[in-house]
């Protein structure tokens, strides 16, 4: 079986902690790298994050910092600090040692275009944050694009929004970014609202990943304790979503999610819609589709995913 | 006096070349590079435009092809009317034999950057968005550079709309990452700069007058301009104003330009006023100055220094060069 190579961009995060563990233990995805993005907290914090999470799983993947704010946007201290705590891991942290490693001597873009470059095949790109990485890289690397077979993105929504009433956290807080990544060309994969707030693990389904068992799951589980009283609680949701390993998820297995495509433009201006997502549902402007749309998402099979990902990390 | 190293990004276009000329002439910069983008017209034929002017001008670098399109903005016109159809002013040359250097325009600028050692310098004449790519894609870069001046931005009235100036309205994203970067010294040559560094319409005449290759291309751009501006219904008088080459002579010689410190902004939301550059006179934001802007400029200092350069190409001709 061949795998897929996978450059993963993150602002870890809770729950981008299990999108990297989904994308590092599936046979389906050969994982490339990992650059970070500021996002849930600063880009100091979401990279120190990434480090700790990959040496709990005893990741060998370089890692590189990127964007400290967005292209446009002022950075907005702790886009998710309600969700994922001050530190970004709900608090937890500081439970994990210091790392060892440390992020490569070079910028998130320029390691993304190396492993790119390198690559014999295809690639495909997975974010779980702000999208200015990634809209740098194909601002950069124009001879890039044709390299890249798709951008598989959590984030924006065809209805809804969380950080404003229309406009989901990653997209708002890099509007600029994410228009450039929607209009470059490249196939868009986006994982929106639309799916991701039916990818929720339920109390009952907490505990049965936590049947896992091991070092590294029970510290992820057990980040989702603090993290799911906010949507509980606060959001009075049946469950905690965990939107960053949708992305992954549908690389893996596209059967477990259902795609719609539509023509999608970013807000930029709007006063109360900046950096909502803008889904030609009606198909009234007459333009073809860029973007795959995640509409819905087999909850059952997703959560069966993210099981079987926390089994692979044994304590050897 | 050692000679400063200076990237060229530039979208020739009329007053690019006449900024490049000084740039070249002046003798004060080692140029390291030229980088192009598209603007006054498209990436290919500011590129080839760069390349006949460097052989042109006599500059021995590398030219770095950059950005095809503004950053963030689609279907923006080009200067056609202000720059003729390939740029400059309809002057046909013969295709240029030097080649490109093989990465994109921020690469270049980047590994100029790392050789100079701290001492490179930029000169931006174009829109912004190769610059803005090179800082998004190397964070690094601006304690890199010694200073850039950019030839962008209107503190007062505009050209392209009321209020804001062709090349930070063409790529206002890319003026706003400029802007924000955190360069440690950013000279801004807005359009109230050009404007006060106006030429007397006698003086842009002498432009014309000039044997050579350099003269008769320089002779087609001044009567371009003159012409388009007649059809406009402007008066013979009217003063001519060279954006670019007013940005290249405080370059080469900043005791032209008295510059103060302010904080701007580029606005990249607005439909009435997309593009304007908003300087913060009264420090109503709070927030430390980004840009050094020119304040007032030695008008007859610049005028000497234009036709200094210029007439180190050519023998000027008295008023009948017909090469």
């Amino acid at each position: 079986m061949s795998s897929i190579p996978v450059l993963l961009d993150v602002d870890t995060g809770v729950d981008d902690a299990f999108a990297i563990a989904l994308a590092a233990s599936t046979p389906y995805i050969k994982l490339l790298c990992i650059t970070t993005c500021f996002g849930n907290g600063t880009l100091e914090q979401s990279s120190l994050n990434t480090l700790k999470i990959a040496e709990l799983l005893k990741l060998d993947v370089p890692v590189a910092a990127g964007a400290r704010k967005g292209i446009i946007s002022p950075l907005r201290r702790g886009l998710g600090r309600e969700a994922h705590g001050d530190d970004g891991l709900a608090g937890r942290a500081g439970k994990l040692p210091y790392p060892r490693r440390s992020l490569l001597d070079m910028g998130a873009v320029e390691l993304m275009a190396g492993m790119i470059g390198s690559c014999p095949d295809n690639v495909i790109i997975a974010s779980t944050g702000p999208l200015t990485n990634i809209a740098t890289l194909l601002l950069a690397h124009p001879e890039l694009h044709d390299r890249i077979d798709g951008i598989a993105i959590s984030g924006g929504a065809v209805f809804g929004g969380n950080l404003l009433p229309t406009a989901e956290g990653n997209f708002a807080a890099d509007p600029e970014a994410a228009q450039i990544v929607l209009t470059s060309g490249v196939k868009v994969l986006m994982c929106g609202l639309d799916a991701t707030e039916k990818a929720y693990a339920t109390f009952e389904d907490r505990e049965r990943l936590r049947l896992a068992g091991t070092r590294a799951s029970d510290f992820l589980c057990d980040t989702l304790r603090e993290y799911a009283e906010y949507y509980e609680n606060t959001m009075l949701m049946d469950g905690c979503p965990i939107p960053d390993a949708v992305p992954i998820a549908w690389i893996i297995n596209p059967s477990i999610i259902k795609g719609t495509p539509y023509y999608v433009e970013v807000d930029l201006n709007g006063k109360y819609t900046r950096g909502s997502t803008i889904a030609d549902t009606l198909g009234v402007r007459d333009r073809r589709p860029n973007v795959i749309a995640a509409t819905d998402i087999d909850r059952r099979a997703y959560l069966k995913m993210l099981f079987d990902a926390l089994t692979y990390y044994t304590d050897r | 006096m050692e000679k400063r190293p200076l990237i060229i990004d530039c979208d020739p276009g009329i007053d690019d070349a006449q900024a490049i000329m000084m740039l070249a002439a002046s003798g004060a910069f080692d140029i390291m590079g030229i980088t192009t983008l598209d603007g006054s017209c498209s990436l290919q034929q500011t590129s080839v435009n760069a390349l006949f002017l460097s052989e042109l001008y006599g500059i021995r670098t590398e030219t770095a092809i950059g950005a095809s399109r503004p950053m963030v903005r689609s279907g923006m016109p080009y200067a056609e009317e202000t720059n003729g159809s390939n740029g400059l002013a309809g002057y046909s040359y013969e295709r240029p034999e030097m080649s490109l250097y093989g990465g994109l325009a921020w690469e270049l600028v980047y590994r100029r950057a790392l050789e100079a050692d701290g001492n490179l310098e930029i000169i931006a004449l174009g829109p912004l968005t190769n610059i803005a790519t090179a800082v998004l894609k190397y964070p690094a870069l601006t304690e890199m550079i010694k200073q850039i001046v950019i030839a962008s931005g209107s503190s007062r009235a505009g050209n392209i709309t009321p209020y804001a100036e062709f090349n930070s309205f063409r790529d206002p994203h890319a003026m706003s990452v400029v802007l924000d970067a955190g360069f440690k010294r950013l000279v801004m040559v807005d359009l109230e700069a050009s404007r006060k560094a106006f030429m007397y319409a006698d003086e842009a005449v002498r432009m014309g007058e000039y044997y050579g290759r350099v003269g008769k291309l320089f002779r087609r751009m001044i009567n371009y301009n003159r012409d388009k501006a007649r059809e406009n219904g402007e008066r013979d008088d009217t003063p001519y104003y060279s954006h670019a080459s007013v940005a290249a002579a405080i370059a080469v010689n900043p005791e032209l330009a008295r510059l103060k410190p302010y904080y701007a902004l580029c606005e990249t939301q607005s439909t009435l006023t997309m593009g304007q550059t908003v300087i913060d006179w009264h420090d109503r934001f709070n927030h430390r100055p980004n840009v050094a802007l020119v304040d007032s400029i030695d008008r007859d200092g610049y005028i000497k220094l234009f036709f200094d350069c210029l007439s180190s190409y050519s023998e000027k001709d008295g008023g009948n060069a017909n090469e």
